[in-house]
């Protein structure tokens, strides 16, 4: 999957304007506070229209203005996402209404220091790492999460007057799409499974196994297993649920963990072992993309404050082997080493402006 | 500024859905510039609703009658009953000319969110009609969404052991759609929904 062109207006403090990014490598470098990760910003929002950061899509848009707009061309297609009010999409010119449509366009996939909280905190961000990787592998993943949470919510509504055929409505549909969750959920992560360890390795030195475990009550070997035993979980936690009003049972309660070396990596793993197993993480998922036969874009946010010089060689030439177009912000292009100059675009950033720089330095 | 009856007309019209302030105060001048007795002809059309318009005490459709064309007509299929959410809906599948059968109108879905329970839709009419009419067949055609899949699965609870058949329409491809464009979910469905050939 190849961004050939890149346009923004009103977003964030980039100036408005058109790039050509038809590289295999793209890096965008500024001091900070000048841009840079705003270019990122706009990448990430045309591809999964969400902003990259911890902000609200509101915040998407520059002080002043109305709407910010991103259009892009990936492998020939015109993509267009248009932010005020209200949001609306265009592909080849023509407004999206099914949002699947648009999302079988473009898939991306992005690497940001802040992404630590992903292990160090809550289970809930973890779910929403997964899910996004499983979306980010089939765009479906989408309205079958939001299927469940609609039907999770109605549920929560109904515990406080419980109607009994009601309530056991609510729990075969929660157990249906709940299923459906915990197995999509449960084969991304065998996807990354064998995949994350050796990136980890390649990328710290560090010897440890890695093991992502998925833990649930939807278990089963197959979906109607799976459906089975949530159903069963439901019934069992019916009478506790409905005494505190409260959701118990299901896929919103699961358990991301990670393991190095048989220990969680939660609250066993170093600051520096954390981030190359996020990274690792990241690989991991654009092999098991490769593997489909897909390429998402890859993001790559402040890289020069993440690794050495020697495992920045080792990380350009992972890759270089995985085929993606990657996206990189820096403070200093020299950080980044062994990039192939013949297929890098180079950008500098300053005050929302961005410009190209000569290829040869 | 100031004028009574036209801020008076737009806070009436920008009470409809999908009406705000602007398009309320351009449709009041329009009606303002418009010949004479428009705007009465209007008004009287809106005030035939109250009162003119009530529910078929068969399907609970929005008709002028005791019974609506269709519940009155003798060419339909007395056996077959087609439950949708809303009034729109009955028009949507007469477009589409391919049935023949009765139809039930239940005005909504349930949805605990919105304080809707069954209560405040027409299952009971349902369930009455079941009872006395002679129908072999219920086809459940509420929304493939969470509140339509719901109400589908409540009223197929309802029906068991009624001794009717209880059918829910099929979800998958759009007509027109090629399979290369066609979105994963829709694709997963009609696989899921298959018909033996």
């Amino acid at each position: 999957m190849r961004l050939q062109r890149l346009a923004t207006r009103g977003l964030r403090n980039l100036a408005p304007g058109e790039l050509h990014t038809d590289a295999s490598f793209v890096v965008f470098s500024g001091l900070n506070a000048q841009g840079k990760t705003n270019a990122l910003e706009a990448i990430w929002f045309l591809a999964t229209l969400r902003p990259l950061r911890g902000f609200v899509v509101r915040d998407l848009i520059a002080w002043g203005e109305e709407e910010a707009a991103v259009g892009g061309t990936v492998d020939g297609h015109a993509l267009k996402v248009m932010q005020g009010k209200s949001r609306r999409l265009f592909l080849e010119g023509q407004a999206v209404t099914q949002l699947s449509q648009y999302f079988g366009a473009v898939r991306a996939v992005a690497f940001s220091p802040s992404d630590e909280e992903v292990l160090r905190g809550e289970p809930r961000l973890r779910r929403q790492w997964l899910d996004r990787a499983a979306f980010t592998a089939d765009p479906s993943h989408l309205d079958l999460v939001r299927a469940y949470h609609r039907a999770l919510d109605q549920k929560r509504a109904l515990l406080r007057s419980p109607d009994p055929v009601l309530l056991d409505v609510l729990d075969e549909q929660l157990a249906r799409t709940g299923a459906a969750v915990a197995e999509a959920r449960e084969r991304m992560l065998s996807a990354l499974e064998p995949h994350v360890t050796r990136y980890h390795r390649e990328l710290s030195g560090d010897q440890a196994v890695v093991e992502p475990r998925y833990r649930t009550v939807a278990y089963g070997r197959s979906t109607a297993d799976r459906t089975g035993a949530l159903h069963d979980a439901l019934q069992q936690a019916r009478a506790e649920e409905v005494r505190r009003g409260m959701a118990l049972v299901g896929p919103h309660r699961d358990e991301v963990r990670l393991l190095l070396d048989g220990r969680p990596a939660r609250t066993w793993a170093s600051r520096g072992q954390v981030r190359s197993l996020l990274l690792a993480l990241k690989l991991a998922e654009l092999q098991a993309a490769r593997e489909r036969g897909d390429a998402p874009l890859f993001l790559l946010d402040d890289l020069s404050s993440e690794l050495d010089g020697d495992r920045t060689r080792r990380l350009v030439s992972i890759l270089e082997g995985l085929g993606s177009q990657v996206f990189v912000t820096t403070t200093d292009p020299s950080h980044i080493q062994g990039l192939p100059e013949a297929d890098t675009l180079h950008f500098s950033v300053r005050e929302g402006q961005l410009s190209a720089l000569p290829a040869a330095r | 500024m100031g004028n009574a009856p036209i801020d008076e007309a737009v806070a009436q019209l920008s009470r409809l859905p999908g009406i705000g302030r602007k398009t309320a105060t351009r449709l009041v001048y329009w009606l303002l510039r418009s010949p004479t007795g428009t705007a009465a002809t209007i008004g009287r059309a809106l005030s035939a609703l109250e009162g003119g318009v009530r529910e078929c005490d068969t399907c609970c459709d929005f008709t002028d009658q005791i019974r609506c064309p269709i519940c009155a007509s003798g060419g339909r299929e007395q056996g077959v009953v087609c439950v949708v959410e809303h009034p729109q809906d009955v028009r949507a599948f007469e477009r589409s000319a391919g049935f023949r059968g009765r139809y039930h109108v239940l005005h909504g879905a349930i949805s605990p969110l919105d304080g809707v329970g069954p209560a405040e839709l027409r299952i009971r009419p349902l369930l009455e009609r079941i009872r006395s009419d002679e129908i072999r067949e219920v086809i459940l055609a509420t929304d493939p969404d969470v509140e339509g899949d719901a109400t589908a699965l409540y009223l197929a609870r309802l029906l068991r052991g009624v001794g009717v058949r209880v059918t829910r329409i099929a979800r998958g491809l759009a007509v027109g759609t090629e399979i290369e464009y066609a979105d994963p979910a829709s694709l997963s469905r009609a696989l899921e929904n298959r018909q033996e050939l």
